[in-house]
């Protein structure tokens, strides 16, 4: 459990980070909880770190003026735990299954976005929420949609000389309801299947007038299931429309297998969380 | 007692170890730093079936830091001993292929030892390993000891045919048979127990130390039996003379038996220590190296059979076992499935009929030795879930079911008819003692028994299907009488008593050593109990010390719960030779017959003159300075004692889990868990809690977590704790732990053994309890461990109308 040898380089600031990143073999590292294990396995072996995790420009959740939240890259999920974000059902579901308490304390937003591990919940939980990714580079900022920003596993968009600044979030809304449920393994405690929805009942009508459901552990990558979303919209929630437009979670996806899990079990769960999640998205909603 | 020394002995003190364990300040093998030090890695087979063509080591020897490269070529020694071959001395053939220091010609598992280098620093030396070029030629591999037996199987050893280590038969086959064909009603069903990791705390490594001065070994060694290392590192592996190898435990951070066996890597850090002029050598197997390097536990096939009446009475037990014993044997791995196992099939049962026939058997795999229970998790899974599918089957209460075949309070000592009390030139082993039915009913009672199918209902309403599962089992300790060893020849094939010595030096205060070695039980927080108890001396007045060759006596070691019956009685009887000489020396010193003095606690007193006294200080510091000795009397209050046990001691108790299963994902939680133990006298009751709350845990992870999964070709794809599920605390219910008492004849304190209880106990409990939650679903047994996919595919299965 020794990684290889590597060059360390910490960033005093922003700018100085994103002149060291850009290069082959260069890692960015925040909390290190995904990439140091990969690194000591030696199933990963950048040639250079450049830690970033000291800048403090990176760090907390502010709100925008447009009412939305900005979540700093280096926030950690303890941190987010403890800021406005709690305010999101979804968010106070997702952070407690994420790691132990030391990975909590560690490991941070912007590092689990970039690191998209296929069953890591916290994508699944920002494509619920239709974040936006704000990405840096010398070039200057960009703003990736979180839907399509997750391309593979342990595969984004960024591009090699971008470093993840910040997350934005649409802000809390009395119309809408969310949750996350998920079934972990329990080795590593990443979903087996894990879902993330949001549902909204724009204008006080009794009808779901928009609805965010997106999935975790099931595919290669976090993905929005847009059959499901499309088959909520309209329906007042009823236990039979929820059941039917759940049963779309995995259209037009290759399901996972591994030892702990089948596709075919993947496939029925997610059917079963999905339905879960929008259930009890509905609940708070109309709480 | 003298009246200021409050008696200890039974009282929840808390442990003296903690201090220096919970503030960092331990001594793990990984803290000692010696001067000089260098490290060792070794470069471990990609393969699970393949020979070695050719090793090239030159690009590593030329590597930073890099001291030597080590082939198993080089090194001349012997292959590990295998210390109990099924069947002991009964003639049983045992075909024994044993791992070398470094595998020389064929790999069996991922994970066998192919290389080693040497270097200064740990870092070099890992890298050096990737320039080591191994040219193997793959070879097809089998990991299903059933599989492995099959015709057409791929086979690893020349001397062992169909993969066979041995076939061993126990127990009255023809009056077994004879049970089945008379019996109303036969049950039969094939149970997988499947393969564990243990995951101590601290993984396992060495430290070799070369003295070119004195051409003497020191080996540090995280090890439950240090002194057995060096006998069998001396006169079985190396040759090297048993007085010239010095064997050191430091603190050992958990070991649940995978620190009992002797490994290669002991020997290959002596022998690089001498090939590099006497600097230390350290090796630390990191944890996922260590799940090739260090034994495995479990893993059997088996068909079970269980014949009786309608009326409950069980008059039968037929067991045919496939024991997987990995790719070469461990230590003492065929003595787990046979007499470990074989031997107690019948558990706390009264079967007059039982035959067992277990076949060890080699595959591509980590070896397989003793863990947590060693053969009697096994035993009890395979009993416990019989006497379900009997009471199943004939439509009777599983409490009821057990009530009628306990052996009876009046029929001890018990001679079980699988064969642990084979009469062998007179000695048995036999069943001292036991009163099974109170710890029933007391478990029943307080899980509110009777009231199973409300709970089971009001969950139903949840989604939620309710289970709960008896286990009621019994526990063989202290293994063994030595003679019994000697005529049986099953055992170390060699003497298992224990010993402690104890001084009281000049100042009063006591050095207590012991043959014994924990790896975190407490026993010198215990230890002092008993010897504050026994020589009225407080407790922080006694140091325990143990561990190392130099300076403790002889000793067998610490697994099989065999501690506090054996090792406390050594002690015992190492505080009465103390008390004893102290008694005459007092006479002498008061001027009265030793018969006229009387000892109350550390006074010794003469009788009728309670004035007229000495406390055991003065004694010890006029003895220790010898001016006055009676003749005859030597000086020194120093005394060691050594203890065979007459006989192994008999714990058991009722334990009893409550699960409830997601029917929609098969998710399945504890929600409850109850235990009575009875361990009989119990020295430190805190710690026998917390033996039990581990013991527990780790059976319950085994039915509902943790697995061992190779692909076919040998891989371990459960090779990290990524994969291996490991139970949190937070999984676990509160542990529910209630008592009987019924002391041990056997040894003065009446105490049995608790390390290995709660682990025998609670993994049939569990198992019982997922499959009683899926019986209304007509599913008669499921396989552990109860995964959610796998419980979710039994349901699903059952609904869909298949079985």
């Amino acid at each position: 459990m020794i990684p290889a040898a590597f060059d360390y380089q910490r960033a005093k600031s922003l700018d100085e980070a994103l002149g060291l990143i850009g290069t082959s073999g260069t890692k960015v590292i925040a909390g290190g909880m995904s990439l140091l294990p990969l690194m000591k396995l030696r199933l990963a072996g950048p040639e250079r770190l450049v830690d970033i995790g000291r800048l403090t420009e990176l760090k907390g959740v502010r709100k925008l003026d447009d009412g939305r939240l900005a979540i700093g890259a280096l926030t950690t999920y303890s941190e987010l735990g403890d800021s406005p974000a709690r305010n999101y059902g979804l968010i106070r579901d997702a952070l407690p299954e994420i790691g132990d308490v030391q990975v909590r304390n560690r490991g941070t937003v912007g590092g689990s976005v970039a690191h998209c591990d296929p069953a890591s919940d916290l994508p699944a939980v920002l494509l619920a929420l239709d974040a936006e990714i704000v990405a840096r580079s010398k070039r200057g900022e960009k703003v990736y949609p979180a839907d399509g920003f997750f391309v593979g596993p342990f595969a984004t968009a960024l591009a090699e000389d971008e470093l993840v600044t910040e997350i934005r979030l649409i802000g809390p809304r009395d119309d809408a309801g969310s949750a996350f449920v998920a079934i972990n393994q329990r080795a590593s405690g990443y979903s087996i299947v894990g879902v993330a929805a949001v549902v909204i009942k724009e204008g006080g009508g009794s009808a779901i007038t928009r609805a965010m459901v997106a999935l975790t552990g099931v595919g290669e990558v976090p993905y929005r299931a847009k059959a499901v979303e499309a088959a909520l919209v309209g329906n007042e929630g009823s236990a039979e429309a929820i059941e039917a437009a759940a049963a779309h979670a995995t259209d037009g996806v290759t399901v996972n297998a591994d030892i702990h899990a089948d596709a075919e079990y993947r496939t029925a769960m997610a059917a079963v969380c999905t339905r879960r999640a929008i259930q009890a998205a509905l609940v708070r909603l109309n709480e | 007692m003298a009246t200021d020394v409050q008696d200890v002995l039974g009282s929840s003190v808390k442990r003296v170890e903690d201090p220096r364990f919970i503030t960092g300040k331990g001594r793990y093998l990984d803290d000692i730093k010696l001067t000089g030090m260098v490290h060792m890695a070794i470069l471990r087979s990609p393969y699970a079936h393949a020979n070695i063509k050719s090793v090239d080591t030159s690009a590593a020897t030329s590597k930073p830091g890099v001291l030597a490269v080590i082939v198993g070529a080089d090194i001349p020694w012997n292959p590990l001993p295998m210390a109990w071959p099924a069947g002991g001395s009964s003639g049983i053939q045992n075909n024994v292929s044993t791992p070398r220091i470094l595998a020389t010609d064929s790999v069996k598992w991922t994970g066998e030892g192919v290389a080693a280098v040497v270097a200064e620093t740990p870092e070099q030396a890992i890298d050096a390993l990737e320039a080591i070029q191994v040219d193997y030629e793959p070879l097809p591999a089998v990991v299903d000891a059933e599989k492995a037996t099959q015709p057409g199987a791929p086979q690893l050893h020349d001397n062992a045919p169909n993969n066979i280590v041995f076939t061993w038969p126990v127990g009255d086959k023809a009056g077994t048979d004879k049970a089945f064909d008379d019996a109303e009603v036969v049950v039969k069903q094939r149970l997988v127990n499947h393969r564990l990791i243990p995951n101590p705390m601290e993984v396992r490594g060495d430290i070799g130390l070369y003295n070119p001065g004195t051409d003497e070994y020191t080996v540090w060694m995280s090890s439950q039996t240090p002194h057995i290392q060096r006998l069998l590192l001396a006169a079985f592996v190396t040759g090297i003379p048993e007085h010239k190898i010095r064997c050191i435990s430091p603190d050992v951070g958990g070991a649940f038996g995978t620190k009992i066996f002797c490994y290669a890597d002991m020997a290959l850090v002596m022998w690089a220590s001498k090939l590099i002029g006497g600097r230390p050598v350290k090796w630390v197997e990191s944890r996922r190296e260590s799940y090739g390097s260090t034994i495995h536990g479990r893993d059997h096939i088996t068909y079970v059979e269980i014949a009786g009446k309608r009326d409950g009475e069980v008059t039968g037990l037929r067991v045919k076992t496939f024991a997987n014993l990995g790719g070469r044997l461990s230590t003492i791995g065929p003595g787990v499935p046979t007499t470990l196992y074989g031997r107690v099939l019948s558990g706390c049962y009264k079967i007059p009929n039982v035959y067992a026939e277990v076949t060890g058997v080699y595959t591509n795999t980590t070896f397989v030795d003793a863990y947590r229970g060693a053969g009697r998790p096994e035993a009890t899974y395979v009993v416990e879930r019989a006497m379900d599918l009997f009471a199943n089957e004939i439509g009777m209460d599983r409490a009821a079911i057990r009530r009628k075949n306990f052996i009876p309070p009046d029929q001890f000592p018990y001679d079980n008819p699988s064969g642990l009390g084979t009469a062998v030139n007179g000695e048995k082993i036999y069943i001292d003692s036991g009163n099974y039915e109170p710890a029933l009913n007391k478990a029943l009672v307080a899980v509110d028994y009777q009231d199973l199918d409300k709970a089971k209902a009001e969950a139903k309403r949840r989604g939620k299907l309710l289970g709960m599962g008896l286990s009621t089992y019994i526990e063989v300790c202290g293994v063994a009488p030595s003679k019994w060893i000697g005529a049986v020849g099953e055992g170390w094939g060699a003497a298992m008593w224990e010993s402690s010595n104890i001084k009281v030096h000049l100042t009063g205060k006591i050095i207590v050593t012991m043959g014994t070695q924990p790896q975190g039980q407490g026993h010198e927080t215990t230890y002092s109990q008993i010897i504050s108890h026994e020589l009225g001396v407080p407790m922080e007045d006694i140091i325990v010390q143990h561990s190392d060759t130099q300076g403790t006596p002889f000793g067998y070691g610490s697994y099989g719960s065999r501690t506090s019956s054996v090792g406390s009685t050594a002690a015992i009887k190492a505080a009465d030779k103390i008390r004893d000489k102290a008694r005459r020396y007092a006479a002498h010193m008061l001027e009265a017959s030793p018969d006229d003095i009387e000892v109350v606690g550390a006074e010794y007193r003469v009788k009728g003159s309670p004035e007229k006294k000495k406390t055991l200080q003065e004694i010890a510091f006029a003895l220790d300075l010898g001016f006055s000795l009676p003749a005859g009397m030597e000086p020194y209050l120093d005394e060691t004692a050594y203890y065979d046990t007459p006989n192994c001691t008999w714990p058991f108790g009722t334990h009893i889990a409550v699960v409830e299963i997601d029917e929609e994902t098969g998710e399945t939680d504890l929600i409850r868990y109850l235990a009575v133990d009875d361990v009989g006298k119990k020295i430190n009751p805190m710690i026998v809690d917390g033996q039990l709350h581990g013991g527990i845990v780790q059976g319950v992870g085994q039915a509902l977590w943790e697995t061992a999964v190779y692909s076919d070709d040998g891989q371990l794809l459960s090779g990290s704790m990524m994969d291996y599920a490991l139970p949190r605390a937070s999984w676990i219910p509160n542990l529910e732990l209630q008592e009987t008492v019924t002391p041990s004849p056997v040894n003065p304190i009446g105490v049995k053994g608790v390390g290995e209880a709660g682990a025998i106990a609670s993994t049939a409990a569990v198992a019982n309890a997922v499959n009683d939650a899926l019986s209304p679903l007509g599913i008669r047994h499921l396989d552990m461990p109860f995964t959610a996919q796998t419980v979710w595919r039994a349901i699903q299965a059952a609904k869909g109308g298949k079985s």
